[in-house]
């Protein structure tokens, strides 16, 4: 059988069909190569995707989270986006890895525990309680099902509990606080001479100043220097050429006739005496009487407002003295307002019966309707027309001007000719600072840019936000040069005795601090040799401000003294060189009150707790099966 | 074949077949639809446990963290005792240790940590327990036992943790150099120490500068 399928398969034609049969395996999968396949994942974790979809979700999340804490502006790491999405890549990663872990463990939280959480939030409760319909219409609102966000807010309380367990179970025995407690106050009892640098007593050669200026030559270059040609284009120029027709200001102001239309308002105050929808003929007639007697007070001198704060029955206004506030037409039911406009200012009408029941009403004053002038609303309207004929202009200008500036790259003439705008001229900027229009720093990269610089060609049409329009070129371009030595030379001078003077003070220093450690010399002599103060520091603790940090640093990591004194030379900031004794290790025991022991104690267990939660998280994700793509490699 | 049989013919070989093959069928639904229920019960008893263990769970570390190490204790008991087989029961466990540590109790301590790493639980948490017992055999001047405990493979996640308290032991034995080298590996390690600055002071109290 076998030896017959061999003796078919010789020859040409067996090749030709394993050639054919062979090239839909060579292709096989060439598409993912291509591009056209599926969207590459940004990781996959333990077998499930995280999508480059998901990523963007979440920082854009993280984007807005940290707007709303930086008031509306971004920190300057978000200036490279992919470095923020890798942060944020890991942490999906972190959460998927604790997901996957929280269920293959088998955390739960149970059904009464998920109720008590959902119960306790407040856009859930009405009047200080869980109410099940808000609940399920504020999650409506959301575009939640309540299943699946239970579902949600259960995975997370299962993610939180192993963090819990493990911050609130961290451990720091006595021993260890005690010993953090003993470094935090531990006392060093110190004396100082220090030699300062004196760069007046040095002095340097003009050959010194020569070689100095010859090899460092980057230090003291000019930077390259630029002025521009430019042709603005802006909206508030053009609208400052556009006459304004009279008729089309005549017709613009009768389209818009309605908006400049007020209705009339009437100020009024009221005082109701309500009459329930079924009540008899008796119970009307007695509220209408009694309102009769409230009008005969009124009449005889009452106030008006006392009287509806003592019997009004409108809730909405009997404590302000019955006031309504100013009524246009339309807005009350049409009884009353028949008879509210039918009221002369401070006159007082009869009852008026309304589906309410009862009302006197007061009119206090009459606010007149009416139209405003065209002359009151000229200038608004003109305005309005100048800018909408300025922007349809400025898309034709723009575009003429982008055409010319590019069929006639070597000057700016014709377009300025054609479009009737003047050319205008920088002041001279750097490429990295400027003035006017060179302030702005996409200007700047323009105007040194190959085709502006170089081949000295008219700019594309750059557009400064959305009312302004410029193209630019190249007026004047002064390379980098180097500056004049007579005009460093006080600058270098600065530099070499500042130098020297370092040198000298680490050289006198370290020759000081040997015959002091050979006990050749007492600190007290060597103060007296040099000159210089000795300085009784005393017992100072390592966040003392006595001494500046670098002291402190050198003081606090000596080794301990036994029998005799320490010594450590130190070289300042300042080019200074100081030499510390250390006599004494302490511990300031008075410090170490119980309240310090507490606090102390605290923080160390929230240090441990936080480093083991991470360590424990950072564990998961170590043995978890992780391919990660880098995020510049996505789409 | 069957066409060539009568009705009572058929009937009869059913009844062959049946007596036969009845019971297998039979068992054979027994235990298909009782595994299926059984599945099911399990699941849902495995759940229900859990979601119980975690209600003393929850009471557990508030008691820890309103300072009330007694009633944590008897949380914790609970958990072991009725939920011993749910995740919560390592939670149990480093929360009896930390109770027991908090009234002084520290060879109690170190046995609850012991048995959670006894109980070869994952390796994230056998690290945080070997953690934690080392701290405690330190105190309890177990220095040789605590070596032990920190001297496995541990993840690259546990080396500042792992080292600084290695370097504490070391300290104790009297070999400060030994300490410094650890002390050293844990400052350089990432995720960085809980506390970088004691760390440091730890550092420099060895005198790290000559002289």
């Amino acid at each position: 059988m076998l030896q017959a399928i061999r003796d078919k398969t010789s020859g040409w034609i067996a090749y030709l069909i394993i050639g054919l049969i062979s090239i839909p395996f060579a292709l096989w999968g060439i598409n993912s190569y291509l591009g056209g396949g599926e969207e590459q994942p940004a990781a996959v974790v333990n077998g499930n995707e995280i999508t480059a979809r998901d990523l963007d979700q979440a920082y854009a999340r993280y984007r807005e989270r940290l707007m709303q804490v930086f008031g509306g502006k971004l920190p300057d790491i978000f200036s490279d986006e992919n470095a923020v999405k890798e942060q944020v890549l890991s942490q999906l990663i972190e959460e998927r890895v604790l997901l996957d872990y929280v269920e293959d463990q088998g955390y739960r939280v149970g059904p009464d525990a998920l109720f008590r959480e959902i119960a306790q939030i407040p856009a859930f409760q009405k009047d200080g309680r869980f109410d099940k319909e808000l609940y399920q219409a504020q999650l409506r609102s959301q575009g939640y099902s309540p299943a699946l966000f239970e579902l949600e807010l259960r995975r997370q309380k299962e993610m939180q509990q192993p963090e819990t367990g493990i911050r609130n179970t961290a451990l720091v025995p006595q021993l260890l606080l005690d010993q953090a407690l003993a470094l935090k106050h531990e006392q060093r009892k110190l004396r100082l001479l220090t030699l300062p640098a004196r760069p007046d007593a040095v002095t340097v050669s003009d050959q010194e100043i020569k070689d100095f200026y010859e090899q460092q030559k980057g230090r003291f270059m000019e930077p390259a220097r630029v002025r521009l040609d430019y042709i603005e284009l802006s909206l508030d120029a053009l609208k400052k050429g556009i006459e304004v027709d009279e008729d089309l200001l005549r017709q613009r102001y009768d389209e818009q006739r309605d908006q400049l239309t007020t209705p009339e308002t009437r100020e009024a105050r009221h005082i109701l005496i309500t009459v329930p929808e079924d009540a008899d003929d008796a119970a009307v007639e007695a509220a209408r009487q009694k309102l009769l007697e409230i009008r005969q007070r009124i009449e005889a001198g009452e106030d008006f407002s006392d009287l509806a704060r003592e019997f009004s029955q409108d809730p909405g206004s009997a404590s302000d003295g019955g006031s309504l506030g100013e009524i246009e037409r339309g807005m009350m039911v049409k009884p009353f307002e028949d008879a509210l406009f039918a009221l002369q200012p401070g006159q007082i009408s009869d009852p008026v019966r309304t589906q309410f029941g009862w009302h006197l009403i007061r009119l206090d004053g009459i606010k007149p309707g009416g139209t405003r002038s065209l002359d009151e609303v000229r200038d608004r309207l003109a305005d309005e027309i100048r800018t909408e004929q300025a922007e349809t202009q400025i898309y034709d200008l723009a575009e003429t001007l982008a055409n010319i500036g590019y069929e006639e790259p070597d000057s700016l003439q014709p377009a300025a000719d054609q479009l009737g705008l003047p050319i205008q001229t920088t002041d001279w900027f750097t490429r990295s600072k400027g003035e006017g229009l060179a302030a702005n720093e996409q200007i700047r990269q323009i105007a040194f840019s190959e085709d502006v610089l170089n081949q000295k060609r008219n700019s594309d049409l750059i557009e400064l936000g959305e009312n302004t329009a410029v193209m630019v070129r190249l007026n004047a371009h002064e390379p980098e040069r180097l500056k004049p030595l007579d005009q460093v030379r006080e600058q270098i001078v600065a530099l070499l005795k500042a130098k020297k003077a370092r040198e000298q003070a680490l050289e006198q220093g370290q020759a000081l601090l040997e015959r002091i450690r050979s006990g050749e010399l007492d600190l007290q002599r060597a103060a007296t040799e040099q000159g210089v103060e000795l300085k009784d520091v005393g017992f100072i603790k390592r966040d003392s401000k006595q001494l500046p940090a670098e002291l402190r640093g050198a003081a606090f990591s000596m080794p301990k003294p036994e029998g005799k004194p320490r010594y450590q030379g130190v070289a300042g900031v300042k080019g200074d060189y100081s030499i510390l004794e250390l006599s004494e290790v302490t511990v300031d025991q008075a410090a170490i009150t119980d309240a310090e022991r507490q606090t102390l104690a605290k923080a160390l267990l929230t240090a441990t707790g936080n480093y083991d939660y991470q360590a424990f998280l950072k564990t998961l994700v170590e043995q978890a099966d992780i391919q990660r793509t880098p995020v510049k490699e996505l789409q | 074949m069957n066409d060539y049989l009568t009705d009572d013919e058929q009937v009869e070989k059913i009844r062959q077949w049946w007596k036969e093959n009845g019971s297998s069928v039979i068992a054979g639904l027994v235990i298909g639809v009782g595994g299926l229920f059984g599945w099911r019960y399990w699941v849902d008893y495995r759940d229900n446990q859990a979601a119980q263990a975690s209600e003393h769970f929850e009471r557990m570390v508030q008691a820890i963290e309103q300072g009330q190490d007694a009633q944590a204790i008897d949380e914790a008991r609970a958990i072991l005792d009725e939920y011993g087989s749910t995740a919560y029961a390592a939670m149990a466990r480093l929360a009896l240790a930390r109770a027991q540590a908090d009234q002084g109790q520290y060879e109690e301590a170190a046995s609850a940590l012991q048995a959670l790493i006894d109980e070869r639980p994952d390796r994230a948490i056998e690290m945080l327990a070997r953690k934690r017992l080392a701290a405690v055999q330190l105190q309890l001047q177990q220095l040789d036992q605590a070596l032990a405990t920190l001297g496995v493979e541990f993840p690259a996640a546990y080396a500042a943790g792992f080292e600084e308290l290695r370097g504490d032991v070391l300290l104790a034995k009297g070999d400060a150099a030994a300490a410094r080298e650890a002390y050293t590996r844990a400052r350089l390690a990432q995720p960085p120490s809980a506390d970088p600055r004691l760390l440091q002071q730890k550092i420099d109290a060895l005198g790290s500068a000559a002289g």
